[in-house]
C-alpha cells in the first residue's frame, strides 16, 4: 500500500470512524455555566470534596475488613482467618476474627453472587436468542462496588485483581448497553465472558468462599 | 488532503464579530459566552469523540474544555485564531482526562473497537477497512492524535503544532511515523 492509497483510506474514515452523535449542547451548557460562572467558593470545593469524603469513609470501612476474604482468591486452597493467624505466629482469636470479618465477607460474597447471577442470566439469554432483560441500575451498582474493591489498598492478590479488572470491563460494557440491547452488543459481552473465563473464575472463587449465611 | 470542515472563523455576514463576543464574555455577558460556545462546541465535541470514542467521555471533556476556556479567557491574546486556542484547550483537557482513566480505556477499547468492526457497513473493502480502524487504535497516543487531527479532522500542521505546543516539524514527523507504521501493519492485508 503506497502513501496515496493509505491517505485515501484514512480519508474514508472521516465518515465512518467514531462518528460523533449529535451533542447535547443545552445540557452541557447548563453544566458549563454552573461551573464556569458560579462563584468559585464554596460550590466547586464542596462538589469535589464531598464524594471524595464519602469514598474515603466507604473505602476505609472496606479496607478494615477486606483482607481475610481478599487473600483467599486465586489460592490453591482456601485459607481461614484463624489459619492466617497461625501462620504469622500471632495469637489466634478465631471467634473475634470471624466476628469482625463476617459482615464484609457477607457483603463481598453477596457482591460476587450478584455479579454471577447477572452475568449468567445475560449469557444464557443471549445464547438462547431471547430478548435480554437486565437491570442497568444493578449493573451500575455492581460496577461501583467493583471499583471500590479494586481501589482497596489491600487487594494484593494478583488473581483477584485480574478478576476484578475483567469484571470491571464487562460491567462497564453492560452499563453502556442501550435500553433494548441488540444481539451483536450482547454477543460481544458474551464473547468477552468466554474469552476471559470470567464465570468459571467467579464460581471457583465463590466455591472457595462459601457464604457466611447459614 | 482537503478536509470537509466547518469554518474555523465562523463570524460572517450578519454574525457578531468573535472579538466582540470574547470581550462580552470577559465582561460577564453570558449570552456572548453562549454564542461562542454554540459556534465552537459542535466541532470540539466531534474532535473529542474521535479521540476517546465514547459519548459520555466526549461530553465530559467538552464541558471541561469550555469551563477552562471561560475561566482562562483573559489569557487569550489573539496570537492564534480563537478556534485554534479552543481546540488546544480541548486537546489538553482530553489528554488529561485520558491519562486519568488510561487503564480503563485501554481495556474498554478492545470491545469498543470490536463492536465498531462488527458494525461496519457492507461497501468497499471491509477487511482492509476494519484492519485500518483497529491498527489506528493501536497506535501510540501521540501518533494516533496526529493522524486524527490531520488526516481525519483536517487540521494543518501549523494548527496541530499550536494546539499541542510542539514545532510543526514534530507534527510532520509524527504523521510520517504513524503512516509508516500503518502501512507496515497493513502490508499483508493489502495483498490478500
Amino acid at each position: 500500500m503506497d502513501d496515496k492509497e493509505l491517505e485515501r483510506r484514512l480519508g474514508e474514515l472521516r465518515h465512518t470512524w467514531r462518528v460523533a452523535p449529535e451533542p447535547p449542547l443545552d445540557r452541557m451548557w447548563a453544566e458549563i455555566e454552573e461551573e464556569a460562572f458560579a462563584p468559585a467558593w464554596p460550590r466547586r470545593w464542596v462538589r469535589t470534596l464531598l464524594p471524595l469524603a464519602a469514598m474515603l469513609v466507604v473505602g476505609f470501612g472496606i479496607g478494615q475488613v477486606a483482607p481475610p476474604l481478599l487473600h483467599l482468591a486465586g489460592k490453591g486452597e482456601p485459607t481461614r482467618p484463624e489459619q492466617q493467624a497461625d501462620a504469622t505466629g500471632e495469637s489466634a482469636r478465631p471467634d473475634q476474627d470471624a466476628e469482625a470479618t463476617a459482615p464484609f465477607v457477607g457483603v463481598a460474597t453477596d457482591y460476587l453472587e450478584r455479579v454471577t447471577a447477572l452475568l449468567v442470566t445475560l449469557a444464557e439469554e443471549s445464547r438462547r436468542g431471547q430478548p435480554v432483560e437486565y437491570s442497568k441500575e444493578q449493573a451500575r451498582d455492581l460496577l461501583a462496588t467493583t471499583r471500590l474493591l479494586m481501589n482497596g489498598p489491600r487487594v494484593s492478590d494478583q488473581h483477584l485483581r485480574q478478576l476484578l479488572d475483567d469484571l470491571e470491563l464487562v460491567l462497564a460494557q453492560i452499563v453502556r448497553l442501550p435500553a433494548k440491547p441488540a444481539a451483536p452488543d450482547v454477543y460481544l459481552i458474551d464473547q468477552a465472558l468466554d474469552q476471559r473465563e470470567v464465570l468459571p473464575r467467579l464460581r471457583v472463587l465463590l466455591a472457595e468462599n462459601p457464604t457466611s449465611e447459614p | 488532503m482537503k478536509a470537509n470542515l466547518t469554518p474555523m472563523r465562523p463570524a460572517g455576514e450578519g454574525a457578531v464579530d468573535e472579538t466582540e463576543l470574547i470581550a462580552g464574555a470577559l465582561g460577564g455577558d453570558r449570552t456572548a459566552a453562549r454564542e461562542l460556545y454554540d459556534r465552537h462546541a459542535p466541532r470540539v465535541f466531534r474532535l473529542i469523540y474521535r479521540l476517546v470514542g465514547s459519548d459520555e467521555l466526549a461530553q465530559e471533556y467538552t464541558q471541561d474544555t469550555f469551563v477552562r476556556v471561560f475561566q482562562r479567557l483573559g489569557q487569550f491574546r489573539g496570537e492564534a485564531a480563537f478556534s485554534t486556542w479552543v481546540h488546544a484547550v480541548a486537546v489538553s483537557s482530553t489528554l488529561t482526562g485520558m491519562r486519568r482513566i488510561k487503564r480503563l480505556r485501554a481495556r474498554e477499547a478492545e470491545l469498543t473497537e470490536a463492536a465498531s468492526v462488527a458494525a461496519s457497513g457492507p461497501d468497499g473493502d471491509p477487511h482492509l477497512r476494519d484492519r485500518l480502524r483497529v491498527e489506528l487504535t493501536r497506535l501510540p497516543e501521540r501518533l494516533r492524535m496526529t493522524v486524527v487531527l490531520h488526516d481525519i479532522e483536517g487540521f494543518t500542521h501549523r494548527e496541530i503544532a499550536e494546539m499541542q505546543g510542539i514545532p510543526q516539524g514534530t507534527s510532520k514527523a509524527r504523521l510520517a511515523e504513524a503512516r509508516s507504521r500503518l502501512r507496515e501493519a497493513l502490508a499483508g492485508v493489502a495483498t490478500e
